[in-house]
């Protein structure tokens, strides 16, 4: 027998019964929408969380601070480990590493007139910005050349105060300024330009230059907070500080850097690199972590709401069933003559497999567009809702339902799969069917 | 040589407790080209050994040889092919799918034997015109009459020139008129592809047509006739017991 004779053949046999076929294939539609529906509000919470994170950071950036040996259970906490030089070599050695970057930071005033605006200041290496995400919103990056130059954090700007006043804060945000036209100054004195109080003598730290290059304007980026300037100019700050200070180098912080940031190659190498740096000796955060936290919640309810929709699913099946041995007793008959005029009984099972797939196909093709749809629906209603539960920007999309595609190409495999299992059983009893009782003259 | 030979058959079927005898210890043959009728009453075993030489049931004892091949050593799947290759059937209440036109009706062995749909379509057309069936050849089974159902019957069991056809009272739902054109139809295609013809009746008036009418009486073969070059029967049961 021929595949196309095949094919024709069930079909027409579908269609002879059509109120049947049809109900069964809604029971089809039914059960594979709703798989369908209930995983997408998973796959919607990871990938609304996936987008925060992005927008928190890069995933692929990995950050190294020294261990304090306040980990419990970390038994190389008493080991000699600072983050230096050496420390970068080493991380650079590690497979899979794109790039280290050591940080420094520090506190720092940033001054014009009477008003000041005090931010952290992240010292970096110029060409590395991009790569670890520092994305420059106004203005440009940090380049080699520049002296002094800076990109300011996002709320650099709204934090100027006038500081000749009694109660500076309350003019937070009040003053005009151009940080790119207006002449800046930065220091490591943080009561520049403030009052001094009785007895108080104006600090001798020196005063810098400043140009800003550039402002980030992402507002909700783990990046956002802080300010960036060529480590090499920051270093020079904080030697010119050490010498008006007078800080003995006995009591130096061996850790020349306050962080070194580490970009994998690709976010499955992350884990693998952040344990051989814990394994050094060193701690070692990613946004990984969170996500790795969050997959566990996500896939809990998506289990358990998946559960729920299978139940349909599974119910549908036995409607397949059902509707395959009606149609046995019903084409007896048929089945015997088939049989007695030559059908290989291998072909006959085929037939009836065909048929439960077929239903298992259009059910789940129907379900998939009607899951299609309302995921739409969920989404455009809903969306709104589920904006304010992450924190996000406000051009971000947030959704409630997401179907990835693979999971249209899953369901309607898993739709046709439960069909012929369906019609496997009911199958094989119309291939051992007597072809003798449809001779049988009644 | 011998299209169709039977050799002590026995078949025995199990109803509860009891054994039902259905034939006991039946021999014969059937030669190619013949039409071959048997006749007896309803009970006395004809439809067993039709279902036998159709490989449709299996003998208890015994072996049926037909065109060479033990037909009751095939499997599941031989069997199909064996048919496909070498039976057609007639069958009392006509069977044809209801579903399906009578040019598909006539159609449908060849489907399972894999013939291209143009190819069997032409061989359909050109059997139901045959059977003088030309202008119903898009009518659905309900649409026809006895008569025209069993000619469609008829088409399907030639369609594929098979070498042996079996009828099982092939004009037990017709009238007589209609009888006697249906089996007119049956003998002259069968003597025309020089086939053989299988019938099974309990009509004594559709066994003149036939060239050998083996006489069965409860499981036994009673009496096997011939036709000779006049039209007469002759029995050869003497002969037949000589020899064995």
């Amino acid at each position: 027998m021929k595949f196309l004779d095949l094919v024709t053949m069930g079909l027409r046999n579908l269609i002879r019964r059509k109120s049947r076929t049809i109900l069964t294939v809604l029971g089809v539609i039914i059960g594979a929408a709703s798989i369908v529906i209930m995983l997408s509000l998973g796959f919607a919470m990871d990938k609304n969380f996936k987008t925060q994170l992005e927008g928190m950071g890069n995933l692929m950036v990995i950050t190294v601070r020294p261990n304090w040996g306040y980990s419990a259970d970390d038994s190389a906490s008493t080991g000699e480990v600072y983050l230096n030089e050496k420390a970068v070599e080493s991380f650079e050695k590690i497979p899979n590493v794109e790039a280290v970057m050591p940080m420094k930071d520090v506190y720092l005033r940033i001054s014009t007139g009477r008003y000041a605006s005090d931010t952290s200041v992240i010292g970096v290496v110029p060409e590395m910005m991009d790569t670890f995400g520092i994305k420059v919103g106004e203005g440009r990056a940090l380049l080699e050349e520049d002296q002094y130059g800076i990109v300011l954090g996002a709320y650099v700007q709204e934090e100027f105060m006038d500081m000749k006043k009694r109660e500076p804060w309350k003019t937070r945000g009040q003053a005009e300024i151009d940080v790119f036209n207006d002449k800046l100054v930065i220091t490591k004195d943080m009561n520049y330009g403030g009052k001094l109080r009785q007895g108080e003598t104006r600090s001798k730290l020196k005063k810098y230059k400043l140009s800003v290059v550039g402002k980030i304007t992402d507002q909700f980026s783990e990046n956002s907070w802080n300010s960036y300037m060529n480590i090499r100019d920051l270093e020079k700050i904080e030697k010119d500080a050490e010498k008006v200070e007078k800080i003995k180098n006995k009591n130096k912080n061996k850790n020349i850097y306050n962080s070194i940031k580490i970009k994998a190659k690709s976010l499955e190498d992350v884990e693998k690199i952040q344990e051989a740096v814990k394994n050094m000796g060193y701690q070692a955060n990613s946004l990984m972590d969170y996500q790795k936290e969050m997959k566990k919640t996500s896939g809990m309810i998506q289990m358990v709401l998946g559960g729920i929709g299978a139940v349909s699913l599974l119910i549908a099946a036995l409607g397949i069933t059902n509707t395959m041995i009606m149609a046995i007793y019903e084409r007896t008959r048929e089945i015997g003559v088939m049989k007695v005029l030559g059908a290989n009984i291998g072909d006959i099972k085929k037939l009836f497999l065909f048929e439960a797939g077929m239903i298992g196909f259009i059910g789940g093709l129907l379900g998939l567009l009607i899951s299609a749809g309302g995921s739409l629906l969920l989404n455009k209603f809903l969306g709104g809702m589920a904006q304010g539960q992450y924190y996000m920007a406000d051009d971000v999309t947030t959704y409630v339902s997401y179907i990835p595609v693979w999971l249209y190409g899953l369901a309607l495999v898993f739709s046709v799969v439960i069909g012929v299992i369906s019609g496997y059983l009911p199958a094989r009893r119309a291939m051992k069917l007597s072809a003798l009782s449809a001779i049988k003259n009644e | 040589m011998s299209e169709i030979k039977i050799k002590n058959i026995r078949k025995v079927y199990r109803i509860g407790q009891e054994k039902v005898v259905a034939l006991n210890k039946v021999s014969f043959e059937i030669k190619k080209g013949e039409i071959c009728c048997f006749l007896g009453t309803s009970g006395s075993g004809k439809s067993t050994l039709l279902n036998l030489m159709a490989g449709l049931e299996k003998p208890t004892k015994g072996s049926i040889v037909i065109k060479g091949t033990r037909m009751d050593r095939l499997n599941e799947k031989e069997l199909a092919k064996f048919r496909q290759n070498y039976l057609g059937f007639i069958f009392q209440s006509y069977n044809l799918l209801p579903a399906l036109t009578a040019i598909e009706n006539v159609a449908m062995p060849l489907v399972f034997k894999g013939v291209s749909k143009k190819k069997r379509e032409e061989m359909a057309l050109k059997t139901l015109r045959n059977v003088g069936l030309k202008t119903h050849v898009k009518h659905k089974p309900t649409q026809m009459s006895g008569g025209q159902q069993q000619r469609v019957g008829i088409a399907r069991a030639f369609v594929g020139n098979h070498d042996i056809v079996f009828a099982d009272e092939p004009t037990g739902n017709l009238d007589s008129k209609t009888s006697k054109e249906v089996m007119e139809l049956m003998v002259d295609l069968t003597k025309k592809n020089n086939q053989t013809l299988v019938l099974v009746t309990h009509d004594r008036s559709i066994a003149t047509y036939a060239d050998r009418v083996i006489h069965i009486l409860d499981g036994n073969i009673e009496n096997i006739e011939l036709k000779d070059e006049n039209g007469e029967f002759m029995s050869i049961m003497d002969e037949i017991e000589v020899l064995s």
